[in-house]
């Protein structure tokens, strides 16, 4: 990882409710789930951010409100100093520097559309002086596909193929930061550690960052630099990916972590002491008050029912949420 | 009852697949076997043919487009493929249940858990529920059936079963919907459970739950169990055989513990190496190449041309399954000298 420490990325206080129904019939409250709650971070640029989360956890509704999809609630969200939502519409050129690349490839990629017309559109918009036809087979290459792939279609490609496609389509903007929503759950194991390790290489090429959303942790723990762990629209921990897996905090964290199924006895070991995971996760709609993980916390105190934990900072670039680590 | 007699027993399965312009030949000699009582699990890639074994077994594959050329299937020592239709029914109600991948789609979302769960322990105890007394032939009363859906929630761990009944599946979260599944699958006691990718569509702190429920049930009921998973690492917790599986061949047996000391198959190495590790130490490229073709699949063993350690023989030759030490058998020629082959 090139060690020139800006800030990339710099998340601040960031809300995201969607209102979902509403209630009563006279006076009608619209009913709202808070998908992202006040959540805060930031990635340096070149490194990888995990952010980890189970599903409704609300980290994908951080990737799109970052890319642009959804407008934020609350809070701000700054590329390189610039605040991304100051104009009404993203200007081009920041839409040019934040690229995505989505879970499944099989819906991502237009079926009707060569790998061609798939590569051209980004080119077209973002890079209209660019030599279309040599950036494609440029773009190609760089994932390591042959050329006369461009005249393929979709359903020609094997799964991990497709991904290749979108990777190639996201570079092709030339950005500074892409965003990888879990990019290899759809696929094999077998095929992943290839997307996995072009995506690293490709990092040090460019001087990439990426915020990686996944739920496999065992994978986090060989792509991220930094991790941080979201539970019902807020972080609960954020820290330094080795010091995370050595030292977890958070009680939701063990209990994450102590839930990996891992493969050999030597693996077991860098699991923390069994935690049982119990209860279900509570819908999103109805979080419950003081810490929203207090339904299933085996720590559980008389102050979590009541008050919400802050984020506190543990050790250096190690913070949590949880009154067992109360502040000062 | 016979304690470890085989409960089902594949010889040299085949199953091809007429398509336009040839025959698909997914399955090519699967052998399969397992006692009552096992928990196996069955690995491999996705296409790899796992879901067509089972469902040969269960005799779901629609036979137009499916032919069986060749091979053996017994359940309970009978003859899979001879049944009778009336059979083939009663097999798949009371011997064997199955959990699906997405206990969304498992569930019809237009009626009430109640109403699914009492369905099926009914059409599992053969008879339309009856007002009033039961009678002595295994026919049930609407109380008992409601007693029984009660009971089997209670036992997956869900609190208020009375509620729950009453419920519709969109009310639920998706651990408690695949909790239900598994009670639906278990209340009617089959013999056989099988289990496709159970846990795969939960979080991983939900999933840990389930598969920990489902291993409590199962043990103590002493139901079989196949589980068909690509996580490696669930097969470890949850088996004591696995069968490795690629394009339409067993390529390796062995008992979970050894398998995962030391798997021999450079397949099945190459699945192990690909997990990435908590211990960290960046991920492995994998397996290069993809699964192949059907139509013409690669002639001798079909995982030559991804294989790093491919002979001459391999491009021409199928390898046996050879037995190793103990219980390990693999169907690879790098072993042709440390072992003997099996006879069939």
């Amino acid at each position: 990882m090139d060690a020139s420490s800006a800030e990339i990325l710099t998340v601040t206080d960031l809300k995201k409710y969607f209102v979902i129904g509403h209630k009563g019939t006279a006076k009608r409250v619209p009913v709202t789930v808070k998908a992202v709650e006040g959540i805060s971070f930031s990635l340096q640029e070149g490194e990888t951010l995990g952010l980890v989360g189970e599903s409704g956890s609300g980290k994908s509704t951080v990737a799109y409100t970052v890319i642009g999809m959804y407008h934020p609630t609350a809070g701000t969200i700054a590329f390189d100093g610039h605040d991304l939502f100051a104009e009404k519409e993203r200007p081009l050129a920041l839409r040019k520097e934040i690229q995505i690349v989505f879970q499944d490839p099989g819906s991502s990629l237009n079926p009707r559309q060569s790998v061609k017309q798939v590569l051209e559109l980004p080119l077209r918009i973002h890079r209209p002086e660019a030599n279309r036809l040599e950036q494609i087979v440029y773009l190609l290459e760089m994932v390591g596909l042959p050329a006369d792939y461009m005249y393929k279609q979709p359903q020609m490609l094997s799964g991990g193929e497709k991904q290749l496609v979108a990777v190639a389509r996201a570079l092709a903007t030339e950005p500074r930061l892409v965003i990888l929503d879990e990019p290899t759950s759809a696929l094999d194991v077998s095929i992943q550690g290839k997307i996995i390790n072009l995506l690293i290489r490709l990092q040090q090429q460019f001087n990439l960052s990426y915020l990686f959303i996944t739920h496999d942790l065992s994978l986090m723990r060989n792509v991220s630099s930094r991790v941080a762990i979201m539970y019902l629209g807020k972080i609960c921990e954020i820290a330094e990916t080795i010091e995370f897996f050595r030292n977890p905090l958070h009680p939701y964290t063990q209990m994450l972590l102590s839930s990996i199924p891992v493969v050999s006895e030597a693996e077991e070991q860098f699991k923390p002491k069994k935690i049982i995971s119990t209860g279900e996760i509570p819908s999103p709609v109805d979080i419950p008050p003081g810490c929203s993980f207090n339904t299933r916390c085996p720590m559980k105190m008389d102050v979590c029912t009541v008050v919400d934990p802050v984020m506190v900072e543990t050790a250096r670039g190690h913070t949590v949420r949880c009154h067992l680590f109360p502040q000062g | 009852m016979g304690d470890n007699s085989l409960l089902i027993d594949v010889k040299d399965l085949h199953v091809h697949f007429k398509v336009y312009g040839g025959q698909l030949k997914v399955l090519d000699g699967v052998d399969f076997s397992m006692r009552r009582g096992e928990r196996v699990g069955l690995v491999g890639e996705t296409g790899c043919g796992k879901t067509t074994t089972m469902k040969a077994i269960l005799r779901v594959l629609p036979t137009p487009p499916a032919l069986i050329p060749r091979g053996q299937i017994l359940f309970k020592d009978r003859d899979v493929l001879k049944m009778s239709s009336s059979e083939i029914q009663q097999l798949r109600g009371r011997g064997v249940s199955m959990i699906f991948q997405d206990p969304t789609a498992a569930l019809n979302p237009v009626f009430t858990i109640g109403q699914q769960m009492e369905a099926v322990i009914q059409s599992s105890a053969g008879s339309p529920p009856r007002q009033g007394r039961g009678t002595s032939q295994g026919k049930l009363t609407r109380e008992e059936i409601q007693q029984r859906a009660i009971q089997s929630l209670q036992e997956v761990a869900l609190a208020d079963p009375k509620r729950l009944l009453r419920s519709y599946p969109v009310q639920l979260s998706g651990g408690m919907r695949q909790r239900v599944c598994i009670g639906m699958a278990l209340s009617t006691r089959p013999e056989l459970l099988i289990a496709d990718e159970p846990g795969t569509s939960l979080d991983v702190t939900i999933q840990d739950q389930v598969l920990r429920l489902l291993r409590t049930l199962v043990e103590e009921r002493n139901t079989s169990v196949i589980l068909i998973t690509h996580t490696l690492g669930i097969v470890r917790e949850m088996t004591d055989r696995v069968y490795v599986m690629y394009a339409g061949n067993m390529v390796e047996v062995s008992s979970t513990g050894r398998l995962f000391e030391r798997p021999l198959h450079p397949y099945t190495r190459g699945l192990m190496d690909a997990v990435p590790r908590l211990s960290g130490g960046g991920v492995s490229d994998g397996i290069p190449g993809r699964l192949p073709s059907y139509l013409t699949p690669p002639a001798g063993c079909r995982f030559h041309p991804r294989c790093p350690h491919v002979m001459d023989i391999c491009r021409n030759e199928k390898p046996p399954l050879y037995q190793m030490d103990g219980d390990h058998r693999v169907a690879c020629f790098l072993y042709l000298s440390s072992s003997t082959p099996q006879g069939q």
